[in-house]
């Protein structure tokens, strides 16, 4: 038992969790009606397709690169579905296979530029960042493609036995999908490869595989994105997903992945990613001015990453101390 | 199972790390390497690993040729490596290290944690080291982690498993359990190619030895019908009765050598500090003018020495100038004019962004404020080649040039002590000699002078050229022998190297 709570508290995923939880608690008090069923299945809906983003970027994390290219590679599926449902008659079915093909084929881009031709994460995924951004704008220069069908629109917005929103459900699929991964013996090569890519190697394992992979599957989760997106403003916007890629980054560091990878998981990027979401609500139902809403959203968001990085410093302060005196112990 | 190399070769660009290593093993035996500093062991290891491509020359398993590109081709054939510089993960558990390189599956690609827990057990079990199986690897003591690194190989089942020095950091009680594992592998038909400075554990473990030097594999011999002074006696070049004379030398005491100082002050006093990276005390004294070389085997404490003395590892008490002195920043250490020279350039030497200007002229202005007004006055009496373009990018410069203006940057202050760890590493040979005159200038203005060669006869060169120099030779983190005068050569150097 001990021993339990002992492992919970070097969770690195527990301060995420913990702001997460005092931000939803001043929400409640401030406003008792976020609570509501309605209010917050809106709230979970609205963040859904960011939060899709913060589980890909913290995959890749996690194998030790980043992928900031992700928000804009929801924005062109997102624009191509709302196009093709518009203005071609081919059937929902195909068009959403497409949508996949292009969340997938994305995902490879990336993941080959990174994993086979080995570019730093940062600079390859900066660089297809504006292809698929270009790629939107050029498909659809300005929202429109208003010929979503009505069925997509409502079965997204629906709640499956009253507790099931399905864009809650699609969060749900992308956590399962990502633990079975990380349960496999992939999600071992991936955590190793995150800390320590020369040991990795020399240990066997296929680097540029895993690194592909963790990329194909940030590319999957756009398209889960973009289809959720898809649903919930029943058109395509060129520019819905572009301030996600970075607001997933920091989900993510807050969320107590490490920056240099090998550590952190799902459950503390949701908990950065609701974070970020629950925030400009806090700040709504706090009455802040709106010219000062942007002031203080970054600076709840700043202190948000600051206290993480404090966190994680001061846990390896107490680590290394602990260790020293436990190997002083030794020597005696 | 065998093992045969046929003349391999490995070169990095003109350094030539292997030139002609041929060995042959059977099964069922644990073939000692043996050889100095860059003699080739290593390389060779990891080439047979698939670590690194060979140039040249064959690699026979069987009878059968192989090429391994990569790791784990090899470890497909049972070739293992467990290396000095370690495959763990940090972030992970023992026992995922342990079965990282062989994870076993359920229902195609689900990790099947129970048997991967029986595994890690066996092994751990093995080495009577069961209750550590759930630690992070973070949070191991740095000796354990060899242990860890060795159990890994054993959980691969290997049919060649090549140990490169992971015994070295080893408790004795440690080393005597991998040597029952290690004979448990041999008794199975295991080939074991086992690499060690010790010389005891040579002679304890293995079944027969190979001596390389310069890359080359010189010879072999079965362990009982060789002996210690035979051995070094091949590294060396020196005659097996001069070596058993000069090791009743070395016994009759260390510290007797370097008396003659007529009179010149003390400069650095070093009374029983204690080094912390080993848990053992140094002492000696370096008085103005001096050129003390630091020697050994790589690792046995020299570099930490430098370091420790200019205040990289935290507080840290001794003498200097005559007044106790304190030193816990290597700020503090640049106040009280030492100068620290570091090997790895890009690391710990030049500022690879800024201007060869401002490189030069970062120590003076910066930190002990002696402004350097003229850079390039300071560049021209350095000799470092610039092309009358002091406002290049510093990484323009070839990486001799480059050292030449990191000394530059250091003796423009004119320190009085100077502390250099491998200051001449991967450097052309004529900017190596000019900063040999820069470093004997040095001292024969007054200053001390404490470096560390990894290269000995580039280290016994310098110390002909001063006339006050020292060569002290350490071991396990002490200071074995002291070298002076006519004394200081490679042989001396190499020999006294290995206790």
């Amino acid at each position: 038992m001990k021993e339990k709570i002992k492992k919970i508290g070097k969770w690195p995923s527990l301060p995420a969790i913990a702001l997460l939880a005092i931000l939803f608690v001043y929400n409640g008090v401030l406003n008792p009606g976020f609570f509501k069923k309605s209010t917050f299945f809106t709230f979970l809906l609205s963040s859904t397709p960011m939060i899709c983003i913060v589980i890909g970027v913290c995959t890749c994390k996690i194998v030790g690169g980043i992928d900031i290219s992700l928000g804009n590679l929801l924005s062109l599926i997102n624009v191509t579905m709302a196009y093709l449902f518009s203005s071609s008659d081919m059937a929902a079915p195909v068009i959403i296979l497409i949508g996949l093909l292009i969340g997938l084929g994305g995902g490879l881009l990336n993941g080959i530029c990174i994993g086979v031709l080995r570019v730093n994460p940062l600079l390859a995924t900066f660089a297809t960042s504006p292809v698929y951004w270009g790629l939107a704008l050029w498909i659809m220069p300005t929202p429109g493609g208003y010929g979503v069908p009505r069925e997509l629109i409502s079965f997204v917005n629906k709640t499956h036995f009253g507790v099931l929103p399905t864009a809650v459900a699609a969060l749900a699929i992308l956590v399962i999908l990502w633990l079975l991964y990380m349960k496999s013996i992939y999600g071992i090569s991936i955590y190793g490869i995150g800390g320590n890519e020369q040991s990795a190697y020399v240990s066997g394992m296929n680097v540029a595989r895993s690194k592909v992979l963790a990329h194909v599957f940030g590319g999957f989760c756009a398209f889960v994105g973009g289809l959720v997106a898809t649903g919930l403003i029943a058109s395509g916007d060129p520019n819905i997903g572009t301030e996600f890629s970075l607001k997933a980054v920091t989900a993510v560091v807050i969320g107590g992945v490490a920056l240099s990878g090998g550590e952190g998981d799902v459950w503390g990027a949701l908990a950065g990613g609701f974070f970020l979401s629950t925030i400009l609500i806090a700040i709504i139902s706090s009455k802040v001015p709106t010219f000062a809403q942007n002031f203080a959203n970054y600076s709840i968001m700043l202190c948000g990453l600051v206290l993480a990085v404090v966190i994680k410093l001061g846990a390896e302060y107490y680590r290394t101390r602990a260790k020293k005196k436990q190997s002083e112990e030794v020597r005696q | 199972m065998s093992l045969r190399c046929e003349s391999i070769s490995k070169h990095y660009g003109s350094v030539i790390a292997l030139e002609d290593a041929s060995i042959e093993v059977e099964r069922g035996e644990i073939r000692a390497l043996l050889g100095g500093n860059g003699s080739g062991k290593s390389t060779l290891a990891k080439v047979i690993g698939g670590i690194i491509t060979k140039n040249s020359g064959k690699v026979e398993l069987d009878g059968t040729e192989v090429h391994f590109e990569s790791p784990l081709e090899a470890k497909r054939q049972g070739v293992v490596v467990a290396s000095q510089e370690l495959s763990l993960f940090h972030n992970l558990t023992v026992e995922e290290n342990i079965c990282a390189c062989s994870l076993p599956r359920k229902f195609g690609a689900a990790l099947d944690r129970r048997k991967m827990r029986r595994m890690a057990l066996e092994v751990l079990d093995k080495l009577e080291l069961r209750e550590m199986i759930d630690v992070p690897m973070r949070d191991l003591p740095a000796n354990q982690k060899y242990m860890v690194e060795f159990a890994k190989t054993l959980v691969q089942k290997p049919k060649v498993l090549i140990l490169d020095e992971i015994t070295s950091p080893l408790y004795k009680e440690d080393v005597q359990i991998v040597k029952h594992v290690m004979y448990e592998l041999r008794d199975e038909g295991c080939i074991i190619l086992f690499i060690s400075h010790w010389m005891h554990e040579l002679f304890d473990i293995c079944d027969s030895v190979t001596v390389m030097k310069n890359g080359v594999t010189l010879s072999t011999y079965r362990i009982n019908e060789t002996n210690e002074y035979q051995l070094l006696s091949q590294m060396t070049g020196i005659s097996e009765e001069e070596l058993e004379r000069r090791n009743h030398v070395l016994k009759q005491g260390v510290e007797e050598a370097g008396k003659e100082h007529d009179g010149r002050t003390v400069l650095l006093d070093v009374q029983g500090m204690k080094l912390k990276a080993f848990d053992t005390e140094v002492s000696f004294t370096v008085r103005e003018g001096d050129f003390v070389g630091l020697a050994g085997l790589q690792g046995h404490g020299q570099s930490d020495l430098i370091r420790q003395l200019y205040g990289l590892s935290g507080h840290t008490a001794y003498a200097f100038k005559g007044k106790p002195f304190e030193c816990a920043s290597a700020q503090k250490a640049v106040k009280s004019d030492m100068a620290f020279l570091s090997g790895g350039r890009t690391g710990e030497g030049i500022y690879p962004d800024r201007s060869i200007a401002e490189n030069v002229k970062s120590v003076g202005n910066l930190v002990v404020k002696k402004p350097i007004k003229k850079a390039t006055e300071v560049l021209n009496a350095y000799g470092v080649k610039y092309n009358g373009l002091p406002n290049l990018k510093i990484t323009s410069l070839s990486g001799g040039n480059q050292q030449k203006v990191v000394v530059a940057r250091w003796l423009a202050t004119d320190p009085k002590l100077l502390l250099a760890d491998d200051p001449t590493k991967g450097i052309d040979v004529q900017a190596r000699y000019d900063l040999h005159r820069s470093f004997i200038d040095l001292a024969n203005r007054g200053s001390g002078v404490v470096m560390v060669f990894s290269d000995d006869e580039e280290l016994v060169e310098l110390c002909r050229m001063t006339p006050n120099s020292r060569v002290i030779i350490m071991y396990e983190g002490r200071i074995s022998k002291v070298l002076t005068g006519d004394d200081i050569t490679v042989e001396n150097i190499i020999a006294y190297s290995f206790n």
